[in-house]
């Protein structure tokens, strides 16, 4: 008896070693390109090769890098374009998304039917972004629009409204109709249903599709990459500097770092209706 | 009243049921309209088509010169608008039932008044279209007249022909609702999607419209084998073989597998992998026809018997993505559920870990290629430094071919294995907790309880997240950009680098346009596959339930 659980105690303690383990490698794994660009970027450049993994234990940590970096006009205004671009594009994604949803949650569409006006919204995800860099490029070029924070500004609207669609579908859904109802025969209107009862309650979900847009915004890369030349966003100018530098350990850190502060803070503030919102909506998380 | 007008989906949440519209009975009354619209857009198609388009002094243009002097400015836009919108519109005569006339009225009125944007940028630009034109020809006018009358006709078949109460229709205000995303998707994707089959059948010269050369664009994409009767002959038995051999393959294997492990005979187990016979033949025979047998991995040291229709530069490119893809998202899928099963337990911080390991899937790309470029460095970055601490030789991370590939689909795997572990781990906890749990009180091992228990159970949130991942690795762009810009050599210039060299780097925007839509072409196959696996479990689930 004693024997038999001492056993189960053994394999039992085992098994927890072996879960910590893999979950250390595992964490490890995730967060070293993260912290290789934070140590890089406080590095002087003399510490830049051999095993120099600990600052003040293995090399002087310096802010030089970061001062270098943040004098340069480039960098400044592609922060500017970024910000300016993302929350645009967020925030246009948003107020076109949640009308959309709503509209696709409350009404009865007969043909085309609900399901297909959410799968045609949806199958932007679907296609390869590439197959719109020719057609952008010449529409762009013939509207004006190249090389322009509004034209990035419409693309990504357009990319990242599946985020609020998918997202807010499902919370609309999940409002009792009831209280809908019971504002109607209290005479309010449709528009006074929406907005005074219904956005109120998905207050959540607006927040998490905000922020999921916006990432995903900052982040766009082919677009930004083949339609702007002196308005570059960030995601754009780090890699136009690589290409005259070769590899440069500080000048990498801090550029990489600083491109993505923004997106990897809305990750850690958007976590509760991130699986709806990534898994196209099949799956609640 | 407003809101009176409204339907209300009363249904509980998230079960929509499917209404069948209201059956129309075919009189002159529902039908007379549509055909008169019907008449009235093809009266503007054959006059526009039939008739000169300007009159010169001895005859006129046609339409398809002054259709390609149009496109020739440098404004494709307006041939593609206008065939676009045309076709909205006619589509909209046939597709909405009587529910939705309020919104069939406006597109049949805003696609036909789009149409006339022909005739104005004619009768606007007619010197700088051809400098001897004298006039705007019958052709144009009598398309003018044609779809001006089928932009009024929705409009007099709801105010007064069919007037009904209500008179918009029921619930017209979704349609406020939905318009204003549907407009810009239809502005934005189904736009310039529409503008790329047009530039697709021209020929550019420095980003400049040259000639239409019709299919020239396609036809770069297929190299001589296709066009050459005898190799065309050869090519088409040996798809055909590679095709069947899958499908007997598939049958085979499941057929002995049965064996193996139930007490079905052999014929029961092979009628029951006939399902999986579409998943496995469908890619054999796409790999057939496009894949470069140099470049996939080869097996007991034989090249793969294929049959490559392609273009040499298209068909390289598609089998380096084809690798990228498969490896990618198999490591990916693999580990990540392994995670997902391994955190979906008690544990202390579980929502903290869940967290730190999101976080890749939200590092900007192009940041993580440019970090991997400084983190695979050969001469001393920091995983060669940590390779030489134990004394052992450190690859080739980014010089070798095959290396290079390796460590784009390493990067690719830090970055979206979380996405993975996130949708499996929350699919694996919405799972019905007294199914697994009573299996395991029944003593069923760990082992059994995923075979039978959980893996089933999972199927579809696992062949969904297959589909996402795999759709999503074919528009690998920013990695390779920032991480080897393609190199060495072309080894990782994966498609849609290829593709937009094409556009961007060489101004061919005809040719890009042609390439992208063999893409998009072999995605919609591959996503449909996929698709149609997961409604088959769903519908199998359907009937054992």
């Amino acid at each position: 008896m004693t024997a038999s659980s001492a056993r189960i105690d053994v394999r039992r303690m085992l098994g927890s070693i072996l879960v910590f383990l893999v979950i250390a490698v595992v964490i490890i794994w995730t967060l070293f390109p993260i912290y290789w660009a934070a140590i890089s970027s406080v590095k002087s450049s003399t510490d830049n090769y051999g095993n120099l993994w600990i600052p003040w234990l293995h090399f002087q940590p310096t802010l030089k890098p970061w001062r270098d970096m943040f004098a340069l006009p480039e960098i400044k205004s592609a922060t500017v374009i970024s910000t300016q671009l993302s929350l645009g594009a967020a925030t246009l994604s948003l107020i076109l998304g949640t009308l959309a949803a709503y509209g696709i949650a409350r009404f009865r569409f007969f043909r085309p039917q609900n399901g297909s006006l959410t799968t045609w919204f949806l199958s932007q995800r679907i296609a390869p972004p590439v197959i719109f860099v020719a057609p952008y490029f010449l529409i762009m070029r013939q509207a004006g629009l190249l090389d322009n924070v509004w034209g990035l500004i419409i693309l990504n609207a357009t990319f990242n409204m599946t985020f609020p669609i998918i997202i807010l579908t499902q919370m609309f859904r999940e409002v009792p109709i009831e209280l809908e109802e019971a504002a109607q025969v209290d005479g309010a209107s449709r528009w006074e249903m929406f907005f005074r009862i219904s956005l109120p309650l998905v207050a959540p979900g607006l927040v998490v599709a905000w922020m999921l847009a916006l990432a995903f915004s900052w982040n766009e890369f082919l677009f930004a990459f083949s339609t702007t030349v002196a308005s570059r966003p960030l995601s754009v100018a780090i890699v136009g500097a690589e290409q005259t530098r070769g590899v440069d350990y500080q000048f990498v850190g801090t550029r990489t770092l600083w491109a993505m502060i923004v997106p990897l803070i809305a990750a850690l503030l958007a976590q509760r209706y991130i699986v709806r919102g990534l898994s196209l909506g099949a799956v609640k998380g | 009243m407003a809101q009176s007008e409204t339907v209300l989906v009363t249904a509980p949440a998230g079960t929509l049921t499917a209404v069948r519209p209201e059956r129309t009975r075919i009189s002159l009354r529902t039908w007379g309209p549509r055909v008169a619209m019907l008449l009235a857009m093809g009266a503007g198609v054959l006059m526009a088509n039939l008739l000169p388009a300007i009159l010169l002094n001895g005859g006129g243009l046609p339409l398809s010169e002054v259709a390609a002097a149009v496109t020739g400015e440098g404004n494709g836009w307006v041939m593609t608008l206008v065939w676009l919108a045309g076709l909205i519109a006619l589509i909209s005569v046939f597709v909405f039932p009587a529910e939705e006339r309020f919104i069939q009225t406006v597109a049949i009125s805003l696609g036909s008044l789009a149409v006339l944007m022909l005739p104005l940028y004619v009768s606007k630009n007619l010197t700088v279209i051809e400098p001897q034109a004298t006039g705007l020809g019958p052709g144009m006018v009598g398309m003018t007249v044609a779809y001006l009358t089928a932009a009024a006709l929705p409009w007099f078949n709801l105010l007064w022909w069919n007037r009904a109460k209500p008179v918009l229709g029921t619930g017209w205000q979704k349609w406020l609702f939905i318009g204003p995303a549907a407009f810009w998707i239809l502005g934005l994707t189904v736009f310039p999607l529409a503008y790329a089959i047009t530039t697709s059948r021209y020929a550019f010269r420095t980003g400049k419209i040259v000639k239409d050369i019709g299919w020239g664009n396609y036809r770069k994409l297929f190299s001589d084998v296709l066009f050459d009767p005898a190799t065309r002959g050869q090519a088409i038995v040996h798809t055909v073989v590679v095709g069947l051999g899958a499908a007997l393959a598939v049958l085979a294997i499941g057929g002995i597998l049965g064996l193996l492990s139930d007490e079905r005979s052999f014929v029961q187990s092979a009628r029951r992998a006939a399902t999986w016979i579409p998943l496995a033949v469908v890619p054999a025979v796409l790999l057939s026809l496009s894949g470069d047998p140099n470049v996939l991995p080869t097996i007991f040291g034989q090249h793969l018997p294929l049959a490559p229709v392609l273009d040499k530069d298209v068909s390289f490119t598609l089998s380096i993505t084809y690798v990228f893809v498969a490896g990618a998202v198999a490591v990916e899928m693999i580990l990540g559920f392994l995670l997902a099963l391994l955190f979906n337990r008690e544990m202390r911080g579980r929502s903290v870990l869940r967290t730190i390991i999101t976080l890749p899937i939200f590092a900007t790309p192009v940041a993580i290629g440019f970090l991997g470029r400084t983190i695979f460095y050969e001469g001393g970055g920091p995983v060669n430094s940590f390779i030489e601490i134990f004394g052992l030789n450190p690859p080739p991370w980014l010089s070798n071919p095959t290396w290079a590939r390796i460590t784009t689909i390493i990067t690719d795997v830090w970055e979206w294995t979380p996405l993975v572990f996130i949708i499996a781990l929350a699919g694996l906890q919405g799972l019905p907790q007294d199914v697994t749990e009573a299996s395991s009180v029944d003593g069923a091992g760990w082992w059994a309880t995923l075979r039978y228990i959980t893996l089933p159970l999972m199927a579809p949130i696992l062949w969904l997240i297959l589909l996402l991942r795999a759709v999503d690795a074919f528009k690998v762009f920013d990695l390779v950009v920032a991480m080897t810009l393609g190199g060495p050599g072309q080894a990782t210039r994966y498609y849609s680098f290829f593709n937009y060299q094409t556009a961007r780097k060489q101004f061919f925007y005809g040719e890009a346009a042609a390439q992208a839509f063999l893409l998009l072409f072999i995605v919609l196959v591959l996503v449909s596959l996929l698709w149609g696996r997961i409604r088959h479990i769903y519908e199998d689930q359907g009937v054992a339930a």
